[in-house]
């Protein structure tokens, strides 16, 4: 039976912030750095930004309470019945 | 706007225009985005109906919470990314030339650009309902430079913006005549 803390699903969730927030900063630098700046521009960086904090914000809040140091299994043999059981 | 990160401008040279395409070639898109946003909301609903144990079980509940947060905010990156693409995707239109900036993918631009008295033939068209009825369309250039092709896509007042360059090109071909 192989168990991993739910932390790991935390961990995973971090790196791939990490390399959505690179993707951002290259948007938003894109823009900047071709001197494209425009009202619209502004308004869409705008919109992204308060999207990204409502989703963070909504993702601490529904996550407060968890116990990040329980397990759940994610290979059980006795899931296949009989099939890996040893002679 | 300060474009001259762009191209570099010549001394005499003015930009007249700078062309993005119509904003309605936008909305497919931004409703394709809300679409796939309700989507969870959706899913969420499926599971509280039929599978409540899981939603119940806080491991579960844990990685689902963190599999919607990461599915909203690749959908605000694509959004982003496609808005910037749109964005510098434009025609700048000077009294000397045309260039046009294709923003391919968020890593590949390519710049184009022909000199105005090179300009032989311009050919505007709106086709289909709603560019009809918000009046945009293509312009296609044909040009004696390198490029001999130039399409503006679905830029706002295509019949106007082509008298436009066609007098901005009869004005140029006199001035290199002169000189």
């Amino acid at each position: 039976m192989i168990t991993i803390p739910i932390s790991f699903f935390l961990i995973i969730y971090f790196v791939i912030l990490v390399m959505l927030t690179i993707f951002f900063t290259v948007n938003f630098f894109h823009i900047i750095l071709t001197g494209t700046t425009t009202f619209s521009s502004f308004l869409a960086t705008l919109f992204v930004f308060a999207s990204i904090a409502l989703v963070l914000f909504g993702t601490w809040y529904f996550l407060q309470g968890i116990n990040w140091s329980q397990t759940i299994t994610i290979w059980d043999n006795s899931w296949f019945g009989q099939s890996f059981n040893t002679i | 706007m300060n474009i001259s990160k762009l191209f570099q401008q010549k001394s005499y040279e003015k930009v007249e225009y700078i062309i993005r395409r119509h904003w309605v070639t936008f909305i497919p898109i931004v409703i394709f985005l809300i679409v796939l946003a309700i989507l969870p909301i959706g899913v969420y609903f499926l599971l509280t109906n039929s599978l409540d144990s899981y939603l119940q079980n806080q491991a579960y509940f844990a990685a689902g919470v963190l599999l919607a947060s990461i599915y909203y905010l690749s959908i605000i990156l694509f959004f982003y990314t496609y808005f910037t693409e749109f964005h510098l995707d434009l025609w700048i239109i000077t009294n000397d030339r045309l260039l046009d900036v294709q923003q391919k993918t968020l890593f590949a631009r390519t710049i184009s650009e022909v000199d105005l008295f090179q300009v032989q033939d311009i050919t505007s068209e709106v086709h289909g309902i709603f560019p009809s009825i918000f009046n945009y369309g293509n312009i296609i250039l044909q040009t004696a430079g390198a490029v001999p092709k130039f399409t503006f896509r679905s830029v706002a007042n295509p019949n106007k913006l082509r008298e436009v360059i066609l007098n901005l090109a009869t004005e140029d071909k006199k001035y290199h005549e002169k000189h």
